[in-house]
Parts: structure tokens; sequence; C-alpha cells
């Protein structure tokens, strides 16, 4: 048998598609131990390698729904979305799309959204160092350029949106709050690392609006968007706030 | 208050010179213990790491390139798959070449393992029947990764639970072989040895004396687990106890076959105190500092003119061979 045909055999095993008790003697070498037993060595070693690493992802998560539930949720996601790269920091990336179609968690609408809240605070925790853009760095760009000049957000901020009360449910979980109104309104927020530790800030409607543009508007493109969507739109507040949450990267010439 | 971060990219000048460790025994660095190595005065020796846990930047990076400052290091990668019928991930030589850059290790290694098949990479070290077709696989993949990293690496030998009907030659002989076929290194896992002669039923003692000694560039030890499967017992290399006294007997055979390779004591599960982990690798020392001193007794004896042995002196030469095999 080739190399190749083995290693599908012994992946589809390991994800679950196949039985250790299917019969591999043409493959492995018959001996003292039962062959089942040695196949769930392996198969216990990278479920639990992979359901760690996802679980350590989604900490708030397990505090909403308990280990047992979580687990079973990561063996469901592992099996259907096995890793496809070396390395798992980022492995889960699409757990909350997962979570809506998984039927227990149907009575849980929020979930989905925590999940995203945990995945966006992951990728703020591990993305690329980069260096802030300052307000002297601003002030060096010609008043003319500025209006097509791109404020490009750091690669460790990202933006969301959702309707449930996430932040009360996140100080629920880290037991700073004893019970949420889930009907008390949606949230928009900015997850984001301006140096080692990760953080997450409630931003407004219009600035979400704003700072979602500048991925890929320039600065005075998406100001003039956003306030046609906002006429009250108060951008100097808004970009002086921003400096200073060091939202922004400092573009790679400067 | 948080510390000033250097831009890891730009910190490799306050780096010591890339250069065999002083000390010859390593612990592994991992995430309980990244305050406090930075503060302790116990002697770590040298540190490995995983590099797949600091492909992003943040905290992990930052402990990394402090711990770096004061310590040299070995990069152990889990996830090249080497030894997969399918070529080495091009994104996966990229994120380890950029650390490679920035840390200047003195080792770098992965296994003679496969978990990658497809699109679905399992994350754990999968055995590989040893054949002529799976060693020239393995070889590719090798001399992928080195022309990549324009440089030598390291390839650890497994623990395995299983062994395959197609094997046509023993596990030393592949792993020589596949260091004469690419010019690699071994990175001689003592634990594995004792693990893979009590599951397969051979002589680990007979398994060192096979390994050619030129090859060897680090030792692993670990502690494994027993695993009862009906009447028989089976070893699991898990990393999370001490290493077993079985295992030390070993790894004194080998200290004097080979000589003072760099050593590391790994622990990743249960993890005890720094102290406790850096009380394994005193072990570890005490070996070779026993070893070297009868050495230098039985040459005093025999020569009392001649110069000292060391047994750095082979690990010295086979790195400056590794540093200098890209050039």
């Amino acid at each position: 048998m080739r190399l190749s045909e083995i290693q599908i055999r012994f992946k589809d095993m390991m994800l679950g598609d196949t039985s250790p008790d299917d019969d591999f003697s043409e493959i492995f070498a018959v001996n003292d131990i039962a062959l089942p037993d040695r196949m769930n060595i392996y198969r216990n070693n990278v479920m639990g390698n992979v359901g760690n690493a996802l679980m350590q992802n989604f900490p708030l998560l397990e505090k909403l729904v308990g280990r047992e539930f979580l687990t079973a949720m990561a063996r469901r996601y592992i099996l259907a979305h096995p890793p496809t790269t070396g390395h798992l920091t980022f492995y889960g990336s699409d757990f909350d799309e997962f979570i809506k179609s998984y039927e227990p968690a149907r009575n849980l609408p929020y979930l989905p959204d925590m999940a995203k809240l945990e995945i966006l605070a992951n990728l703020a925790e591990n993305a690329r160092d980069d260096f802030p853009l300052t307000a002297s760095d601003l002030s060096e760009i010609p008043e003319d350029r500025l209006r097509m000049f791109h404020v490009k957000p750091r690669d460790s901020a990202h933006f969301m949106t959702s309707a449930w009360p996430l932040l009360n449910i996140r100080e629920l979980c880290l037991k700073h709050g004893e019970k949420v109104d889930m009907h008390s309104g949606g949230v928009f927020l900015m997850v984001h690392r301006p140096l080692l530790k990760t953080e997450i800030t409630e931003i407004s409607e219009s600035e979400y609006a704003f700072l979602s543009r500048l991925h890929q508007q320039p600065l005075g493109i998406a100001v003039a968007d956003t306030l046609q969507l906002y006429p009250d739109f108060d951008f100097p507040t808004v970009l002086g706030r921003h400096i200073n949450l060091q939202t922004f990267s400092k573009p790679e010439n400067q | 208050m948080l510390p000033h971060v250097s831009h890891p990219e730009r910190a490799e000048a306050a780096f010591p010179p890339a250069g065999l460790p002083s000390e010859p025994v390593g612990i592994g660095l991992r995430y309980p213990y990244y305050k406090e190595v930075l503060e302790t005065d116990l002697n770590l020796g040298w540190l490995e790491v995983h590099p797949e846990n600091y492909f992003g930047g943040g905290a992990h990076r930052h402990f990394l390139t402090e711990a770096r400052k004061k310590h040299q290091l070995s990069l152990h990668a889990v996830g090249l798959s080497l030894g997969s019928s399918e070529a080495v991930s091009e994104m996966h030589l990229q994120k380890f070449k950029e650390l490679i850059d920035i840390f200047q290790p003195f080792n770098i290694s992965d296994h003679a393992s496969w978990s990658a098949s497809g699109n679905a990479h399992l994350n754990d070290l999968m055995p590989l029947p040893y054949t002529q077709e799976t060693l020239d696989a393995l070889c590719r993949n090798i001399s992928l990764a080195q022309e990549y990293f324009g440089r030598k690496m390291l390839v650890e030998n497994p623990s395995t639970y299983v062994a395959f009907v197609q094997n046509e030659m023993t596990e030393y002989q592949f792993m020589n072989r596949a260091a004469e076929m690419t010019g690699c290194g071994l990175l001689l896992d003592i634990n594995n040895i004792y693990v893979q002669a009590h599951n397969h039923g051979y002589d680990a003692w007979e398994y060192i004396d096979n390994i050619d000694t030129r090859h060897v560039g680090e030792m692993h030890l670990a502690g494994h687990s027993e695993e009862q499967a009906g009447e028989q017992t089976i070893l699991i290399d898990t990393h999370n106890k001490p290493v077993r006294g079985e295992v030390w007997n070993l790894y004194e055979h080998a200290v004097r076959r080979f000589g003072a390779i760099p050593t590391l004591i790994e622990w990743d599960q249960d993890f005890p105190t720094l102290e406790k982990l850096v009380a394994e690798a005193d072990r570890a020392r005490k070996i070779i500092n026993n070893i070297n001193a009868s050495l230098r007794g039985a040459t005093r004896r025999s020569n009392p003119e001649s110069q000292e042995m060391d047994c750095f002196a082979n690990a010295r030469n086979d790195d400056e061979e590794l540093f200098h095999a890209a050039e």
C-alpha cells in the first residue's frame, strides 16, 4: 500500500470516518495489544490536542455553557472542520458560524456572538506587532493629501456589532455581575491590543460605521460616507479618541 | 503598568550571538513559566520552544524576545509534517523561517512523523512505516526545509504505538539513512527510544549503539505514562512526569556514546514548579559532569601529558558543521 493511501486511511480513522475496529491487518502488524486499543491512543491524542487548543480560545463560552457542553460541541466542530494547518493559534475562526447551526445551542441565540467576540480577542492577542499612528504622524501629512490618506486600523483592531448585551454577558462570566437583562439592547465593540493586553472597548454606532470603512476607504471618503448616514458624527473627537486608543497603524514608510 | 515592549523584529541586536549554549542542559519554555523564567536565579541552561506557538505577535513573542536576551534557544517544531507523502506547507516554512531569522536559535528541529494529509492537519505526531518510499518522502521534505531555511536541521525519532507490516528496516536504520541522505542531524529522544523498545519489543541499548555518533545534535528527556491494555502495558510519551529511572540509565549510556550533546528536559502537561523542572535538568547535568570527570581521570592515568578530554568536543564540532552547512 502506498504511503499516501496509508495516511489517508489513518487520517479518516482519526476524524471519525472509520472505526478502529475496521480491518487494518494489511497495514499494521499484529501483536499482544489489540489494535483498537493502540489506535485509540492516537485518536485520544488528536482529539485532546485539537480540542484543548480550540477550547482555550473560548474561555467565556465555557463559563456560559459548561465544560461538558463545550467539549461535545468542540468535538462535533473538529470532525466537521478539522484543522488545515500545523499550528492551532487561530483554529476555530469560524466557530461562531458552526454554533449557529448546532442544534443543541438553538436556545442560546447570543452564543454565536459571544464566540465571535472571543475569536476577535484571539486574533487581537496574536496579531502581528506593529506601531500605532500618532498625532504627530498625522500632522506631518499635508492638508491637501489628508482626504485621500489611508488611515488603516492596526492588525490587532477588530470591530463587531451584536443585538445582545455582550459586555454585560462577559461581565457575568467574569463574575463581576449577577444577572443580565438580555433585552437591554445590543452593542458596537472594538476588540484591540494597544500593547500586550487585549482590550474590549464599546464604541458608538457611527464610530463603528466609520472605523469599519477605513479598511477599504481613504480617510476623507470614510468621513463623508459616515456623515451622510450619521449627520451628528463628530469626526475630530472620534479621531482624537482613536489616536489615544492606538487604534490606527503607523504607515510602513514612517 | 505594562512593560515597555521592544518591537521583536528590531530586537535581535540585543540578543547574545547565536552559538552553542555554555550549559549543556536546557528546559522547555512554556506559558506557566514565562514571568518566572525572566526573574529567576536558577540555572536554566538554554531554552526550547515550539515555533508554532509564536507564529503570531503579542505577549508570547514579547516573552520569547525577553527570554532570548538571556538564553540560547532551540526551536523545536511540531507542525512541519516532514513524513507526509505531500510537500511541506510553504506557509509553515515561511513563518518558521521568520522566527529563525529573528531569534537566531542554535538548533532547529522537527520529527520523523507526519500529521498532514489532504486538507486536514491532525496536529499530532503520526507514525511512519519504515520503507524506502517513506524514507524518500521524508528526505524530500527535510531537504526542502533545509534549503528554505538555508541551514541544517535536526530530526527527532518518534514514540509510536503501532508497527507496520510493510517495515523494511529498523527505526535506527531509518533515522541514520535520513541523516546520510539529507545531511540533517538527529535529535535523539531517549525517552522515545525507551517507549519504542517497550511497545515494540526491541533493545533500547542496542538502538543507541547503532545510531551513528556523527549525526546526533541534541537529546531529549521526558516522562512517560503507562496504560493498561488487557494484560499488557503500553507506554505513552506524555511529557507530564519526571524522567523515569530506566530512562536516566539509558541517557547515561547515550552521553558516554555521543558526548555532552545539548539535552532538553521536556515537560508539556501537568507542569511542575520551575524549581522541580530545573532539578531534572540538574540531574542530567550531574550525569554529564560525572562522565566528564571519569573521562578526565582515565585520560590522566593513561597519558599524563595529553590534554583533558572534553565531552563537548563532539557536540561543538557537530554544531560548527551545523552552522556552516548552508554557507
